[in-house]
C-alpha cells in the first residue's frame, strides 16, 4: 500500500469487496494469472445459475 | 516406469443431439454479449456495485452501523461524548459509551425526541438499549463507530494526496513511495 501512497487508516477502512476488486486489477496489470474465478467467470456463472433456478 | 495411461477417446456428440439440453439461445446470447459484445470492455457489474454503492454495510455485534452525517454528529455533540476530544476513547466510561452507541445506532429522530423530553427519558432509553448489547461485542462496536467517524471526516472531494504510479516504475522502486 505504501507504493500507492495510502495511509493506514485509509487502507484499513476500505471495504473488503473493494479491496478484492483492486487486488484483481493489480494482478491483471502485472499480467499475473488470476486466482479463482474472474469477474467475467462469475457473471457467466450467475447467468447459468439463474437459468437453473428458473428451470422447471 | 508406470504403464502409460490410456486417454479416453473424445466422445463426439451425436449428430442429432438436442440443443435445448445445453444452452438456450437467450443464455448463449447473454454470455456472448458479455464476452464479445459492447459490455466486454466495461467494468464488471460486481466491481461497479462495490465502488458506487460504497461497499458492504458496516456490521458489528449484530447491528448495522450507519454512516455519520451532520445530524448524527450534532447529536454526538449534544450528549457531550468524550469521543470528540483527543484521547477521549480511553477516558470513556460505560455510561458514555452506551449513550454513544444509542445515538449511533438508533435513528436520529428517535434520539432527538428523547433528548427533547429530558435527560431522564434519554437515559432510560439508553439503558433499555444497552440491555440488549453483548459485552463481547463492545470492542467491535467501538471500532465500527471509530471507522464511521474517520469516514465522516475523510475528504472525498478534496484533491487526492495519493501518488499516482507511473507505468514505467518497477513495483519495488523506492522512488515511488518516497514520503508516502
Amino acid at each position: 500500500m505504501h507504493e500507492y501512497g495510502w495511509s493506514i487508516t485509509e487502507a484499513m477502512s476500505t471495504p473488503l469487496i473493494q479491496a478484492f476488486a483492486l487486488y484483481a486489477a493489480i494482478n491483471a496489470r502485472y499480467g499475473n494469472e488470476p486466482k479463482g474465478p474472474t469477474y467475467l467467470d462469475r457473471e457467466i456463472q450467475a447467468i447459468l445459475k439463474n437459468r437453473n433456478d428458473t428451470a422447471p | 516406469m508406470a504403464k502409460p495411461t490410456k486417454r479416453k477417446p473424445l466422445t463426439k456428440p451425436a449428430a442429432n443431439a438436442d440443443p435445448a439440453a445445453f444452452f438456450t439461445q437467450e443464455e448463449a446470447d447473454k454470455i456472448i454479449a458479455l464476452t464479445h459484445g459492447p459490455q466486454s470492455s466495461a467494468n464488471p457489474a460486481a466491481v461497479l456495485e462495490a465502488f458506487i454503492k460504497g461497499g458492504e454495510p458496516l456490521v458489528a455485534g449484530g447491528y448495522t452501523v450507519p454512516s455519520i452525517g451532520l445530524g448524527r454528529y450534532m447529536l454526538i455533540e449534544a450528549i457531550k461524548s468524550p469521543v470528540l476530544e483527543p484521547g477521549g476513547w480511553e477516558k470513556m466510561n460505560n455510561t458514555q459509551f452506551a449513550e454513544l452507541l444509542f445515538v449511533c445506532l438508533q435513528p436520529e429522530a428517535v434520539s432527538r425526541s428523547l433528548l427533547a423530553k429530558g435527560p431522564e427519558a434519554f437515559s432510560a432509553a439508553v439503558s433499555e438499549h444497552a440491555d440488549g448489547v453483548k459485552l463481547s461485542a463492545l470492542q467491535e462496536l467501538g471500532a465500527a463507530i471509530g471507522i464511521r467517524l474517520a469516514q465522516a471526516f475523510s475528504t472525498i472531494l478534496a484533491p487526492s494526496e495519493k501518488k499516482t504510479m507511473t507505468p514505467a516504475t518497477a513495483p519495488g522502486a523506492a522512488t515511488a513511495s518516497a514520503g508516502g
